[in-house]
């Protein structure tokens, strides 16, 4: 270590603490680091020139105070070294919970994509399948049949390549043994069911008014409905609530982008075993009873076009969404929940009976289907949940669910009935209604269907 | 606070006070005084002079004066014990070797010089002055630092217990002072106009030390040592002997 100049230790022990010495008191707290910023400033001051005090501080040190001392300055090194690691440990360790939550919650969101692309990855064009329904454990009940998606000869016929996405029959779904059971681009819904008798009900849609030439009509896009939930299930005795919760997303998923075309028709042909589709559940009058609530706005126009109805019909148990409607070359009812991306054939004559001049409503009434071929439909017309669909032989059939159960209307007036083939059906609201038919009649309504005149 | 009610009471001649004080502090007391006279009979002898005076044999003006009513508190109870006992052993046993330093130093035939005298050279009081604005300049606690270390030779630990920091800090601060000093006094005889190389040199000489050679010299060195050489003889034996303390 340098030494300093002698003359500056000689200068400082000639310049002499000639102040008072300080007493014992004032010694010992500056000995203990008691004094205050000033007192000390003076204390040291005087030391500095005072060697006896200054033996007397060193005396008066006890024997620990070394250890105490060296081990007071390395624990507050060390303290201080061990509070800045600890305060940026601290700030580490928040640093890596926020990214690990946020790692966690990008996992999940990717877990819930991947899960809706699985379910659209499904949708890939099949090679056809029959596959034929299980064996019902009780033949009450309902079976639940699927809608191919695809008609392998209908998209060989019409040279179009099957859309992507749709729907997808997995093994659990019911087909119809009978029918070519086409998988097309179509997710299977978790209750394996959606159709026109016993099907789900979706409130509103859009729909398309079918011409003359049944030519299909590309559907619009759809506004999305803020409560979509629908129940696409076959039949609700079959399906619970949670595997209808479940239908809702796969069927949303699972359809594909497109218009509605024939390739994407799809048929559905009761089964000859017999499949008894019943339209009786207590989730279904419940669905009935709010079928009315809600008051829906829609467009309609006799042209080609695809009609929007507005609003959609809440239900206290089931939230549907508002399908789109479209008939087919075949002629087929068609309805869509994903705006037009798939469409899914209904076929309203599975369990509609036929009534007479009243319009009826035997939403309770059970109906068996025998092998009946669907109707050949040319016009539909919807509002909300509110669906009118009429077409060869004067069918004319009526859903206020949406398609979920259908009803079979004979406009009639004093004895006379509608003839002829239904070309258009225009409700400008949901009383007031228009029929026009192949044989040049026409068919007017004020009370939603309850009552026809001719005009 | 306790304590000091303690010394209070003690003060005021409280016996049971006291046989409490005793209890807690006269085996400390005896450790402190151990440590400082660093020999068991001067330690009791410290100790039991200084219990006499906390207790208050002497009086004045027909009342008790104990030690223990100077207690104000503003450290801990054996902390100012500590010191107290410090004290006494600081004014009394230095006295006692002063006295007998001088005796012995008569009988070995030292001779006491008077007071040096300033030298009234030029380059020395502008090197004084220098100096001392230098110093005036330094902190107290620097100054503590530099009399600590230089003029007492204690050790880096000591003067670091005294101050209540660490060693290494004590070491930093001796050594850019040392560096720090050297350098602003020649600046300082610089601005002066005093020639660098001439306050260089001056800083390394001290008149001073030239006379106290030269009495040495007629006093003791043999004849055959020249003025230079005891010269530089004496300045490197007062360099080594500070290092030799460290």
């Amino acid at each position: 270590m340098q030494d300093v100049p002698k003359i500056v230790l000689n200068r400082l022990q000639e310049t002499a603490g000639a102040e008072a010495h300080p007493d014992a008191d004032l010694l010992t707290a500056f000995a203990e680091q008691s004094l205050g910023e000033s007192e000390r400033t003076g204390v040291m001051a005087h030391l500095a020139g005072c060697k006896d005090c200054r033996e007397i501080v060193t005396l008066a040190l006890p024997a620990s105070e070394a250890a105490a001392v060296s081990a007071s300055a390395s624990a507050a090194r060390t303290g201080w070294l061990g509070w800045s690691v600890l305060r940026w440990s601290v700030a580490l360790a928040g640093i890596i919970a926020i990214a690990s939550f946020g790692i966690v919650q990008y996992r999940q969101r990717q877990k819930s994509e991947s899960f809706g692309s699985n379910l659209t990855a499904r949708n890939e064009p099949a090679a056809t399948a029959v596959q034929s329904f299980p064996q019902s454990p009780a033949p009450s009940k309902s079976q639940s049949v699927i809608l191919p998606a695809q008609n392998d000869k209908q998209a060989a016929k019409e040279k179009r390549p099957p859309p992507r996405g749709g729907w997808q029959p997995d093994s659990t779904d019911y087909f119809s043994s009978t029918q070519q059971a086409h998988q097309a681009n179509r997710a299977t819904p978790a209750a394996g069911v959606i159709h026109g008798a016993a099907s789900g009900g979706v409130a509103g849609g859009n729909f398309a008014l079918g011409a003359g030439s049944g030519a299909p009509v590309a559907p619009k896009a759809a506004p999305p409905s803020p409560s979509n939930t629908p129940t696409i299930v076959g039949d609700l005795k079959n399906a619970t609530p949670e595997e209808t919760a479940k239908l809702e997303p796969s069927l949303r998923r699972g359809q594909v982008a497109g218009a509605p075309s024939s390739a994407q028709t799809v048929e559905v042909a009761p089964q000859s075993a017999g499949v008894t589709a019943t339209a009786e559940s207590q989730a279904t009058d419940q669905i009935i009873e709010n079928q009315k609530e809600q008051v829906s706005q829609y467009q309609s126009s006799a042209t080609l076009g695809v009609v929007e109805a507005q609003g959609a019909a809440t239900m206290s148990n089931l939230e549907l969404a508002t399908p789109r409607w479209s008939i087919n070359t075949e002629g087929g009812l068609q309805r869509s929940f994903d705006g037009g991306k798939t469409w899914v054939e209904v076929n309203p004559d599975l369990v509609a009976s036929r009534t007479g001049n009243a319009h009826n409503f035997p939403w309770k009434k059970k109906a068996e289907v025998q092998g009946s071929p669907h109707p050949v439909f040319r016009a539909v017309s919807a509002a909300g949940t509110e669906v009118w669909a009429g077409g060869s032989a004067a069918m004319l059939y009526h859903s206020v669910d949406s398609g979920l159960h259908w009803a079979r209307v004979v406009p009639s007036e004093s004895g006379a009935v509608l003839t002829g083939e239904i070309t258009s059906v225009e409700f400008s609201d949901s009383q007031h209604g228009r029929i026009a038919t192949s044989a040049s009649e026409v068919w007017i309504t004020a009370n939603d269907g309850k009552t026809w005149r001719r005009q | 606070m306790e304590e000091l009610a303690l010394a209070r009471a003690c003060a005021n001649g409280d016996n049971s006070a006291w046989e409490i004080f005793l209890t807690r502090y006269r085996e400390k007391l005896y450790q402190a005084a151990l440590r400082i006279a660093r020999e068991d009979s001067a330690a009791r002898e410290l100790a039991d002079s200084l219990y006499a005076e906390l207790y208050g044999v002497s009086t004045r003006e027909g009342q008790r004066v104990s030690k223990l009513a100077s207690f104000t508190g503003r450290g801990s109870l054996e902390g100012w014990l500590r010191t107290v006992l410090a004290q006494e052993f600081v004014n009394r046993y230095r006295r006692t070797k002063r006295l007998v330093s001088l005796d012995e130093e008569i009988e070995e035939g030292a001779q006491f010089a008077a007071r040096e005298t300033e030298p009234g050279s030029s380059g020395n009081s502008r090197l004084e002055s220098c100096t001392d604005a230098e110093l005036a300049a330094l902190s107290s606690e620097d100054r503590l630092v530099l009399a600590a270390y230089y003029l007492d030779g204690r050790t880096l630990a000591e003067v670091a217990r005294m101050l209540g920091v660490h060693e290494s800090t004590i070491s930093r601060k001796v050594d850019k002072l040392a560096k720090s000093l050297r350098k602003k006094i020649v600046a300082g005889m610089m601005r002066q106009g005093v020639d660098r190389r001439a306050a260089e040199e001056a800083l390394e000489v001290d008149v001073r030390d030239l006379q106290v050679n030269i009495r040495r010299s007629l006093g003791q060195e043999s004849p055959g040592a020249t003025f230079l050489e005891k010269k530089d003889a004496l300045r490197l034996q007062q360099k080594i002997a500070p290092r030799a303390k460290n």
